[in-house]
């Protein structure tokens, strides 16, 4: 108390100051208009701006559940999409009173393990036998493929990565609706895959987009590849383009894998060109 | 009492120069004096901080009342009254009085000293009350000239006070 007394003594000029000081203000805005006018645009401006970083402050720390809810909100509009619907040809025969059967189905997951250096890439996902996952998915980020799965355990799964030197996927190239060659990962550099197998006589271009093909057994058709960068002529009679992947590799987080409803019924089929080739 | 005297009827000089000449003045020209200034500069230098803070608010705010500008000229006498301590050392004004300076402290310290000390106080405080008025609108074609001018204006008035009055109480001390 003693020491708060001793302050108040010590300052008592200073503590006058601020208090007159600040009576001195209140007047002046009080009474003149134009000071009035400014000192509330002014104050109204500096608690806006206020307001506008702690919104932004606390939005920054809610990024993660927002995040996850636009990934299940996603999901659930991924499944109304049109290309996860097998059209049931209505001029042959029904089987029933639907026109559109479900075709794919996708699950959420998160990537909690990746390579990108190493001649053959793998990454880890947090979903395994008991979300559903079999080996064969596809997987895909939003911005575009990511892999297969290569092996499960009950709750994570092993993905090849498409910077995998056994990986190979369908493409399609969208502007040409040409579905030819494959996608094969060459060169060690994340960025890049090679289109190759392409009759010489396509007008291949920089700037179009690889996205997979319809004949693809893992993936939906249309999910973004890349795009173009680089086309050259090899052997004489076929084209190899240089693609720039559309998923970021190095970045990859939230993830889809692909269930084909259909695959069972395909793979039978498979076999069987299989065995007749053989 | 003496000196409470001396101080109040200066006072009145202040107001009474204020309110019927140089308001008028201000209402012709460009420039705007304050001879409040002589009175608060003039106040004995043996005030001490709080006493300086709560005298120059109080004659502000009078001030204020009767030209109707509410606060510019408190504000601007609270910062004298808060400034004017830390640049009066006593020690420069305990040589002994010869002359008039038995009645203007602040001769004691000299020409030198008594210009620097009315000069700066009185920029600052037409600055400030400048500033208030217009929030530093046409700095450079209006707020500067009036301020010099109203400085220059107010040094002159002071002086001119100080010859009138405080020989004036010279006489009848002598």
């Amino acid at each position: 108390m003693g020491s708060v007394l001793q302050f108040i003594k010590t300052y008592l000029h200073l503590i006058l100051f601020v208090v007159l000081q600040i009576l001195s203000f209140i007047l002046i805005v009080n009474f003149h208009v134009y000071h009035k006018t400014l000192f509330f645009n002014t104050s109204n401006a500096f608690f806006a701006s206020i307001t506008e970083y702690s919104n932004a402050y606390k939005s920054y720390f809610q990024l993660k559940s927002s995040n996850s809810q636009l990934v299940k909100e996603n999901l659930v509009l991924r499944k109304l999409l049109k290309e996860n619907y097998y059209i049931q040809p209505n001029d042959t025969f029904f089987v029933s009173d639907t026109l559109f059967k479900q075709r794919y189905k996708y699950i959420a997951a998160q990537v909690v393990g990746n390579t990108t250096d190493n001649p053959n890439n793998y990454l880890t996902i947090n979903r395994g036998k008991e979300s559903g996952i079999q080996i064969g998915m596809g997987v895909f980020s939003p911005l575009g493929i990511v892999g297969i799965v290569e092996d499960v355990s009950d709750n994570f799964a092993l993905v090849m990565s498409v910077l995998h030197s056994k990986a190979v996927v369908s493409p399609k190239i969208q502007e040409l609706n040409l579905s030819q060659g494959k996608i094969k990962w060459e060169e060690r550099n994340p960025d890049y895959v090679f289109l190759s197998g392409i009759n010489r006589y396509e007008k291949v271009a920089k700037g179009q987009k690889v996205v997979t093909s319809p004949y693809s057994t893992n993936f939906p058709e249309n999910l973004p590849i890349g795009t173009v960068v680089d086309v050259k002529e090899v052997d004489g009679s076929f084209l190899r383009a240089k693609v720039k992947l559309s998923a970021n590799f190095s970045q990859l987080r939230e993830v889809y894998v692909v269930k084909d409803l259909f695959k069972q019924e395909l793979n039978y089929f498979d076999n069987k060109i299989k065995e007749d080739n053989q | 009492m003496r000196e409470l005297l001396k101080y109040s009827l200066i006072l009145v000089y202040c107001f009474f120069v204020q309110l019927v000449f140089l308001e008028n003045v201000h209402s012709f020209f460009w420039f705007q004096p304050f001879i409040i200034l002589f009175f608060l500069l003039y106040m004995p230098y043996t005030l001490n901080k709080w006493q300086s803070v709560l005298i120059f608010f109080s004659v502000g705010i009078f001030l204020d009342t009767l030209l109707n500008s509410h606060g510019i000229h408190a504000s601007a006498s609270l910062f004298i009254g808060l400034f004017r301590p830390y640049f009066l050392n006593p020690s420069l004004f305990n040589a002994p009085a010869r002359g008039d300076e038995k009645s203007i402290w602040l001769n004691k310290a000299g020409n030198k000293f008594k210009f620097a000390y009315l000069s700066i106080f009185i920029l600052f405080y037409q600055f400030w009350v400048l500033l208030l008025e217009t929030l530093g609108k046409n700095f450079f074609s209006i707020f500067l000239p009036t301020w010099i001018l109203s400085s220059v204006f107010t040094l002159v008035l002071i002086l001119l006070s100080e010859e009138l009055l405080f020989r004036t109480f010279n006489r009848k001390d002598s």
